[in-house]
């Protein structure tokens, strides 16, 4: 009984701590997203409003106006492709750098996926320039295989390791050539860290503002520049900003509710 | 004679099969190192060879080669010093911040109470936000008129602050958005290192009469080292990168009082069109987070 009275205020107290750390990593979330609902003159009220009627009109101006739809799909496809490719060399690579102890390439990896991009990108610049890559996608797929290469390698090698020689040598044993052995014995073992890989990589494409800023034009605009064009020279359409980040925020949220053990291991092991 | 000829055939194919299986070092990284040599190493080679050419995009078609005139501009140049110091100042002041509110939850989330891992979902909401979603976010709510922030100031007592536009507070601004942003980060790579923490020479360290802290500072604190160390690492290399949140938020300003090295990079080339001179900078920049990088591998192979 003594034992209970004492942990019960404990747990009180654990719960109170998280829960106003909470409301500081929430509020601004929660602050977008009524304001996104409010009509333009209650988002610029002082004081703030709390209550009032919600309105749809920001959302559907976001989409009619500034086609932030176009930019989502745009955005999307970009990704997408970057991250498969990456997938698919990751796959392959991530496998000989392990088995093979290449551990100067390796370290090459590690050295690649810190570094400050818009290095690569001033010179891929200079050469699409001349070249009419330009708002194409291919040619932003093209660099954003400086962001998916070498984090999905990174990650995939850590699934990689975990994965017993014993398995791959019995195969070669039985008369398994060793590339056999790759695509039916390690490649069905590393689906998990291609999930957690590909998911880490997908959002790292997804959040990319600079490539899309230097190298994007009318036709490829993607997510974050789009919402970045919300805002206009002179005034800025505070509804509208609201709306676009509500729409990209809300994906986010679900996608972190859905994925997050793959998401916490593509982080700790890209990590450590 | 067909016979013999697919016979000939599969027996190449065989020969094939076994030459392959001998070079997969090799043939299983070629697509690696096409994809990294086209993204990566050659732009960087390009991007230091610019950074010894003048070349003002606008006016020129092609670059002027061969100066060391950029290198030596940058070191006269005040905007670029000052973007220097201010990095490092926001690096260690957000990653100081990060780090110890991070510790904190990670070790609060450590004891074992009911619903935990609730908060460390909602902790990694911040962290998969698009960054630029995140700086237009906080640009509202810092505004100054009708900003929640300086609204909060108010109730609590303090008179309304220019968040965005005082020179001398503009940072400490983006600070709060990065600790906002990426404390998540600190707190999942750290409670990563405690579950996998032996629990053995706690309870020995118990057993032989530590007290908590004691326990905390030499029986916890040195077992998950390794994971403090890349957590901060990763997070400063992270905070030297900083631009999207930046960008969005202020674009460098007020009179530049808010640009890092990447925004000044980044507006060097792409806003004002010094190809030459930008390139300079960002091969700077790159030697930088390339020392850094190598004091985070030493780190690693020491362990």
């Amino acid at each position: 009984m003594i034992r209970l009275h004492r942990k019960v205020p404990k747990v009180l107290l654990y719960h109170s701590v998280m829960l106003l750390i909470c409301i500081f990593f929430l509020f601004p979330l929660y602050y977008t997203v009524t304001n996104a609902l409010k009509v333009e003159r209650l988002i610029i009220a002082y004081p703030p409003v709390w209550s009032f009627q919600p309105t749809f009109e920001h959302f559907i101006k976001a989409i009619v106006n500034y086609r932030l739809h176009d930019c989502l799909v745009n955005s999307f496809i970009i990704s997408f492709f970057a991250t498969m490719m990456g997938l698919g060399i990751a796959a392959f690579s991530s496998y000989a750098l392990v088995r093979y102890r290449q551990r100067k390439i390796a370290l090459i990896i590690l050295i690649s996926t810190m570094i400050p991009y818009i290095i690569c990108i001033i010179p891929l610049y200079a050469l699409f320039y001349k070249v009419g890559w330009l708002d194409t996608y291919h040619g932003l797929i093209f660099t954003h295989l400086i962001i998916t290469v070498p984090q999905s390698v990174w990650v995939l090698m850590g699934f990689v390791e975990g994965i017993p020689k014993e398995l791959e040598e019995a195969a070669t044993i039985e008369g398994c050539s060793r590339t056999k052995a790759f695509l039916y014995i390690v490649f069905p073992l590393i689906k998990p860290g291609l999930v957690a890989a590909g998911i880490l990589c997908f959002s790292v494409s997804w959040n990319d503002f600079m490539f899309a800023a230097v190298l994007a034009g009318r036709y490829t605009t993607t997510a974050p520049l789009g919402l970045y064009n919300f805002l206009g020279k002179q005034i800025i359409d505070w509804g509208g900003v609201s709306a676009g980040a509500t729409i990209m925020i809300i994906p986010a949220i679900i996608f972190v509710l859905l994925i997050q053990k793959q998401l916490v291991r593509g982080l700790t092991i890209g990590g450590i | 004679m067909l016979r013999k000829c697919g016979h000939n055939m599969r027996e190449r194919l065989r020969s094939f099969g076994e030459w392959a299986d001998l070079q997969i070092k090799w043939l299983f990284n070629l697509p690696l190192f096409m994809a990294l040599g086209l993204t990566v190493f050659f732009p960087i080679a390009y991007a230091f060879a610019l950074s010894f050419s003048s070349w003002f995009m606008v006016a020129n078609p092609s670059p002027k080669w061969f100066t060391f005139g950029n290198y030596i501009k940058l070191l006269g140049d005040r905007r670029f010093i000052a973007a220097v110091i201010r990095t490092l100042h926001f690096t260690s002041t957000a990653v100081g911040i990060e780090f110890i509110l991070g510790l904190a939850i990670a070790l609060l989330l450590n004891y074992e109470f009911k619903g935990r891992k609730i908060y460390r979902v909602l902790l990694l909401i911040p962290m998969m936000c698009v960054p630029m979603v995140i700086a237009l976010m906080w640009r509202t709510m810092f505004n100054y008129t009708f900003g929640v922030i300086n609204y909060l100031m108010e109730v609590v007592g303090f008179s309304k602050i220019e968040f965005l536009g005082n020179p001398k507070v503009v940072i400490f601004s983006i600070v709060l958005v990065d600790v906002w942003q990426w404390t998540g980060f600190i707190t999942i790579i750290i409670l990563a290192g405690l579950y996998s923490m032996p629990k053995a020479p706690l309870e020995a360290a118990l057993m032989d009469g530590a007290n908590r802290r004691q326990c905390f500072i030499y029986v916890t604190i040195p077992s998950i080292r390794s994971h403090i160390g890349a957590a901060v690492i990763l997070r400063s290399i992270g905070a030297f990168k900083i631009f999207e949140v930046i960008w969005g938020m202020t674009e460098g300003g007020p009179n530049f009082a808010s640009e890092t090295l990447y925004p000044f990079t980044y507006a060097h080339t792409f806003r004002y069109y010094y190809i030459g001179y930008g390139s300079a900078a960002g091969v700077v920049f790159f030697l930088i987070i390339l020392g850094i990088n190598m004091i985070f591998i030493y780190l690693r192979r020491s362990k």
